[in-house]
């Protein structure tokens, strides 16, 4: 047994934080967005994307073939932890998380030439379309359809909670298809749709946080080319499980939730923040504390995923763990601070309207709000808490 | 003992729920109340309904019922999520007013809030938390011209974006004296006063007040000493008590709104309520919401109580575990919801922001739990 990081991950951890810096300095911060926020914020992540990506820092999880780093596992958590911590500007996780690793592993040659470099530059934004109003965690109940053409799809339906849709470029969708024999398929079919396609409508969906994150998007009678079908039909929702089988311990994110406890401590500190009582309240102190431990355990619970030898079965139980621990911790975390920070938390963002002379009050109250509101999905999203206890229930136990 | 409502008493939580169906759509999608909260067509038909008047005795024009008539009221109003500035101004200032000594000032003001001319709301607590042990900074000195000059700051006063006027106290008293708290009515548009107003998690709103050398005629002053502090406590204990009405009446929606959507939707080719863990949620709140019902019938039988520590020890206990109740059950209703459960527009979302403002109004539970454990020493 030995306990200690590698010398290797510690260096590796600096030259990250290094780069980080570096190139953050170089970025600047957000210009002033002027009339258009979506385009400002493109050509942000954009600019970011292609840094990184020059400095091999954007596709270090692809094969190596397509650009991929053969990095030890802990390397992609470490630096994945610095730009978190250093709070750079998002990349586009769909783009490079999601479809570049599924179009190195089950994509034409047509494909990979085609779409692998334009998400290296970010010339595209993606959106995932997998839900619908009908197919939640029950993706096999999808009823988007595709009728086969000449050339072509003919997609008619409905995703929902598809986020970024509003501005993305393209989308991939998981479809119900016919097959070339016309008769209906078990399986879902994988399709990538160009968001400018005729019939493609999208519609925002405002969430209880106010904020425009997720859409509708409404296929009508959508003409997609056959070129734009991703390997066979029927077997979609299997290319998309074998992607997403690592996207759990992305969804973890332990480091935010690290950044988010350091940033409730400070808060609390502020003089004006939570009244001095509150602060002395027993059960207070208690829960902030038991939060922090379960987050300590939480990171050890990743370096055993990380450091565990290949075909171990931790790599399947402990990201359901993860994924389930760390959204309920965040939640807890979210709403201790705003139970702390009484009456004055209760401002929903955006609604302040003042006299003249009345001072801005600070802004850490209506942040409090807001994440408490935005982390109630956390046990939703990315497979909901129900779902990861039925995978911990059967791969610990068969059941 | 008998828990039911007597005849008046199911006639008029038959009527608010009623109004409440025709006026507040409970579950639709659609945005709750087609006409603005300070558009006041639904206050003066409260006025008009007596409503206005529950807590106000019939010498004073009102209809001369208690806490368990308003009780009645704000439960509909809490499961129907209405926003309306019912508690703040109709329970909690009336229950203050009606404690202070009589005088034109107060008698007019308190007709006219019945009439439902005038929406008035206390501005007392200033650490931006219910902290009945907090420190009121706001000072009323004495003019030499007679009156009050006022100077200080309100950092959350509960519907203060609608009320015409305040009732804010202050520390009353010479320069360099010693003071005591007085109360004062305050005019929404007295020169001095800036306000900050905002939307609440639910709706409601608020406001941050802040006064600049604000000049009040002596008979602004409606209370102060011991009838003050008696008005206080009583305002407190009535706050205590209608929060936890709305939350039953919260809770009771959100339940059966969350048992009826897990009995239709589908997933895995069968309903959701064919699940054993999710009955068993489902189950948990049911018993969530009685538990919290029987504690608030509890609460009402405690409020005769003479011995002043066992009184606050009930309501510190009843705004804790109603609170706690609340907060759980709303977020429990937006997981077996799933996605829908996040959509600003349904009603599920809406009483998850509910039950965050019903839990920390008036002290949340961290805060009376340990008011609980103090009292107990």
């Amino acid at each position: 047994m030995d306990l200690k990081h590698a010398a290797s991950d510690e260096q590796f951890r600096q030259q990250a934080r290094l780069f980080i810096g570096t190139k953050m300095a170089a970025l600047g911060s957000e210009s002033s967005p002027g009339s258009d926020r979506i385009q400002a914020h493109k050509a942000r992540v954009s600019r970011w994307s292609q840094m990184l990506d020059d400095g091999g820092y954007l596709v270090h999880s692809w094969p190596t073939e397509w650009g991929g780093a053969t990095w030890p596992r802990t390397w992609h958590r470490i630096l994945q932890d610095e730009m978190i911590a250093a709070r750079t500007p998002q990349t586009d996780s769909i783009g490079v998380g999601f479809v570049g690793p599924m179009l190195c592993k089950f994509g034409s040659p047509a494909q990979k030439a085609r779409h692998l470099p334009r998400i290296r530059r970010a010339a595209d934004f993606w959106c995932q379309g997998f839900s619908e109003a009908h197919a939640g965690s029950d993706t096999m109940a999808i009823r988007t359809r595709a009728t086969r053409g000449k050339s072509e799809f003919t997609v008619n339906g409905q995703k929902l909670w598809t986020s970024n849709a509003h501005f993305a470029d393209m989308m991939f969708t998981l479809v119900k298809s016919e097959g070339p024999n016309g008769r209906p398929l078990s399986g879902l079919t994988l399709l990538l749709i160009d968001m400018r396609t005729p019939g493609v409508t999208v519609r925002p969906v405002i969430l209880i946080d106010g904020n425009h994150l997720v859409n509708e998007v409404t296929l009508d009678n959508v003409r997609v080319p056959f070129e734009n079908l991703i390997g066979e039909e029927g077997k979609g929702w299997i290319y998309a499980r074998s992607i997403l089988a690592d996207e759990r311990t992305i969804v973890a994110n332990l480091a935010g939730l690290k950044l988010s406890l350091k940033g409730v401590r400070n808060i609390l500190s502020e003089p004006d923040s939570a009244p001095v009582h509150f602060r002395r309240c027993s059960t207070f102190g208690a829960r902030l504390a038991e939060i922090e431990a379960e987050l300590e355990a939480l990171e050890f619970m990743e370096l055993r995923l990380l450091h565990a030898p290949q075909g171990d079965a931790s790599a399947q139980l402990f990201p359901a763990m993860l994924k389930l621990r760390a959204s309920e911790l965040s939640q807890k975390l979210s709403a201790l601070t705003l139970e702390a920070l009484g009456e004055r938390a209760l401002e929903m963002p955006g609604t302040s309207s003042a006299d003249a002379g009345m001072p801005a009050p600070p802004i850490y109250f209506t942040i409090a709000t807001s994440h408490f509101l935005s982390r109630r999905a956390a046990t939703i999203l990315g497979g909901t808490s129900e779902i990861q206890r039925n995978v911990i229930a059967g791969v610990g136990f068969g059941i | 003992m008998d828990f039911s409502l007597s005849t008046t008493q199911a006639d008029l939580k038959a009527t608010v729920e009623r109004y409440c169906t025709d006026c507040f759509q409970r579950t639709s999608a659609r945005a709750q109340d087609a006409a603005p909260p300070d558009a006041r067509r639904h206050w003066e038909a409260f006025a008009e309904l007596g409503w206005l008047g529950v807590l106000v005795p019939a010498e004073l024009g009102g209809i001369g019922g208690d806490l368990l008539d308003a009780s009645v009221i704000l439960q509909e109003f809490g499961r129907s999520l209405v926003v309306q500035p019912y508690l703040p101004c109709a329970v909690v200032a009336v229950a203050a007013l009606v404690r202070l000594p009589p005088g034109a000032v107060r008698d007019e003001l308190i007709s006219s809030i019945v009439h439902g001319k005038r929406i008035t709301v206390l501005a007392h607590g200033e650490s931006g938390f219910a902290d009945d042990t907090g420190v009121i900074e706001t000072s009323a000195q004495s003019s030499a011209a007679g009156g009050y000059v006022l100077n200080g700051r309100k950092p959350f006063v509960l519907s203060g974006n609608h009320a015409d006027c305040f009732l804010v106290t202050a520390q009353r008293g010479e320069a360099a004296g010693p003071s005591e708290l007085g109360v004062f009515l305050v005019k929404r548009d007295a020169p001095g006063l800036a306000r900050r107003t905002f939307d609440t998690l639910d709706g409601r709103g608020a406001a941050e007040l802040a006064f600049h050398d604000v000049h009040m005629e002596s008979h602004a002053l409606l209370g102060s000493g011991s009838s003050l502090t008696a008005a206080l406590r009583s305002a407190s204990e009535h706050g205590i008590v209608g929060i936890c009405a709305e939350a039953l009446g919260a809770m009771e929606n959100l339940v059966h709104v969350t048992g009826a959507h897990l009995k239709s939707r589908k997933a895995y080719g069968v309903t959701l309520s064919t699940f054993q863990a999710l009955q068993h949620r489902i189950a948990d709140m049911l018993t969530e919401l009685e538990l919290s019902r029987s504690m608030f019938f509890r609460l009402l039988a405690s409020l005769e109580q003479e011995d002043e520590r066992l009184r606050e020890r009930a309501l510190s206990a009843a705004k804790a575990l109603i609170g706690r109740s609340v907060k759980q059950s709303a977020a429990a209703g937006v997981q077996l919801h799933g996605g829908m459960g996040m959509v600003a527009d349904y009603v599920i979302g809406k009483h998850f922001k509910q039950a965050s403002m019903l839990d920390c109004l008036f002290g949340n539970a961290d805060y009376h739990w340990d008011k609980c454990a103090r009292l107990a020493a």
